[in-house]
């Protein structure tokens, strides 16, 4: 289920643009879970398919490199356990999500109680966690502003717009109402407009001007 | 191979392809987005200033594919658990687990059932408050170790609210000893003193609810946050749900010593283990 661009974009380069269509998500996840021949097959397109989307959302998210390494093979070890639970009616990504959210809380509740410091006077540690993602400055601005954010709406932006989901699925992924996961969205967005420097014309201009 | 529903786009999709191709690159999408802006408010942000926001929000990097290694340990973790009991168990689904969880506790109140028997007093004792005591117990029980085994693939329980019911799990256990006893205490029913009978009521209840805090431990996928303490006192509530069922006694100094201490025993067990359970994980 490939909704966004980069997804779409992944998809035709490995379908090396021979229009040859691609299992969805949930294909792959059905072939998985049934296992079979095909079960390992299906994983590691799953993972690959995941795997840079979820690495995203932690590593935005404020997580170091090895966290987030941490937390990615833990989503793919529940993504693996739940799989008998697995509705194929069910929509992949925001389960997946889902999954990847809750082993990040879990992670969070461990490292408040795990004292920052003892990393700081590792020199290895210290070089791998502060080098960044991307060295541009605008990316890094977005980040620093992306981290600004509480988790509750930094955490429904990176799935309505990094992930690509809908507001219902959103609201189910977070345990929260459309109209609540909305609201987050949009004062989230708003923050980030502040942050990042904008301002002025609005949506009326937008709006005007385009028409 | 079954198609799976492809879940409603809600309109935001034409917003996101728009402000990412830009709006004026793409000025056939951008009637449908401003359309939907126009009553979606997160939308409007995005949209604001000329697609400003989403214009940053797209300049983020699509991170590149993973390292292998990642999916080799990934491949290895999984490899693993599929040889550990452990992990094979709480691969089963989730509606099995939580019946494993309540099959668990059977064995043991069969047996406590079959061996004591219903409290001596039912003629004289009053049915509505019995069983509005039973009920409460067996609702409040249910409710916490089914939530104690939350799927990971669902949105968690707000912390507040897990806590919430841990705390109305010791307050029913506790308006159940406090309210004021039916009938004086007959001494008939008095073979030993009440702190002597309320130990063996508090071993038997501990006893009795053990084992489902043990089976959700084994059985839970994540142990995140509130659970262990959830199934703790769903735990509780099961011994003292038992010792309401059958012990006789009405004094308050017996049900605050012998009934209500299961709950507040289990709960205190289960903060513990979950305490140390971060601890370990913090080590490991």
């Amino acid at each position: 289920m490939n909704t966004t661009v980069e997804g779409q974009a992944r998809a035709a380069r490995r379908s090396g643009g021979a229009g040859v269509a691609e299992p969805t998500d949930e294909e792959l996840m059905t072939a998985y879970v049934a296992g079979g021949p095909e079960a390992a097959a299906s994983f590691r397109a799953i993972f690959e398919r995941y795997a840079p989307l979820l690495s995203g959302v932690l590593r935005r998210g404020g997580l170091r490199e090895d966290d987030a390494r941490d937390v990615l093979q833990q989503t793919f070890l529940h993504v693996h356990r739940a799989r008998a639970d697995w509705d194929p009616g069910r929509a992949v990504r925001p389960w997946i999500m889902t999954i990847a959210l809750n082993c990040r809380r879990e992670l969070a509740r461990r490292q408040v109680r795990r004292p920052e410091q003892e990393l700081a006077h590792d020199p290895a540690v210290a070089d791998r966690t502060a080098r960044p993602l991307e060295t541009s400055e605008e990316v890094e601005r977005l980040r620093s502003a992306l981290g600004q954010l509480p988790t509750a709406q930094r955490e429904v932006i990176e799935l309505h717009w990094f992930a690509g989901l809908p507001f219902a699925q959103v609201a189910t992924s977070v345990g929260a109402s459309v109209s609540a996961v909305k609201v987050r969205a949009h004062r989230g967005y708003e923050r980030l407009r502040e942050l990042l420097g904008g301002g002025g014309a609005g949506l009326t201009g937008v709006i005007h001007g385009s028409r | 191979m079954a198609r799976a529903e492809r879940p409603q786009d809600d309109g935001c999709a034409a917003v996101r392809e728009a402000v990412r191709a830009g709006l004026e690159a793409r000025p056939d999408l951008a009637p449908a987005a401003l359309d939907h802006a126009a009553d979606c408010p997160p939308c409007a942000a995005l949209l604001a200033d000329g697609g400003a926001l989403g214009q940053s929000l797209a300049r983020e990097p699509v991170p590149a594919d993973v390292d292998p290694a990642l999916l080799a340990g990934v491949e290895r973790a999984l490899a693993a658990d599929g040889r550990s009991p452990l992990g094979w168990l709480r691969a089963l689904p989730t509606w099995l687990r939580r019946l494993a969880v309540l099959a668990s506790i059977l064995p043991l109140v069969v047996w406590h059932a079959l061996h004591f028997g219903w409290r001596v007093d039912l003629d004289v004792y009053p049915m509505l408050r019995l069983a509005l005591t039973l009920g409460a117990f067996a609702a409040l029980a249910l409710r916490n170790a089914w939530v104690a085994l939350r799927p990971v693939h669902e949105a968690p329980e707000p912390p507040a609210r897990s806590w919430t019911f841990v705390g109305l799990a010791l307050l029913a256990s506790l308006l159940a000893a406090a309210w004021p006893a039916p009938y004086p205490m007959s001494p008939t029913l008095c073979w030993a003193s009440e702190e002597d009978m309320a130990f063996e009521c508090f071993t038997w209840g501990v006893a009795l609810g053990l084992p489902l805090v043990v089976t959700t431990v084994v059985l839970n996928r994540l142990n995140g946050g509130a659970s262990i303490v959830l199934a703790a006192a769903a735990a509780g509530l099961v011994g003292s749900l038992v010792q309401a069922a059958q012990c006789p006694h009405v004094g308050t100094a017996h049900l605050l010593i012998g009934h209500v201490t299961i709950v507040v025993a289990l709960v205190a067990g289960g903060l513990l283990a979950s305490l140390a359970r971060r601890a370990w994980l913090d080590r490991a």
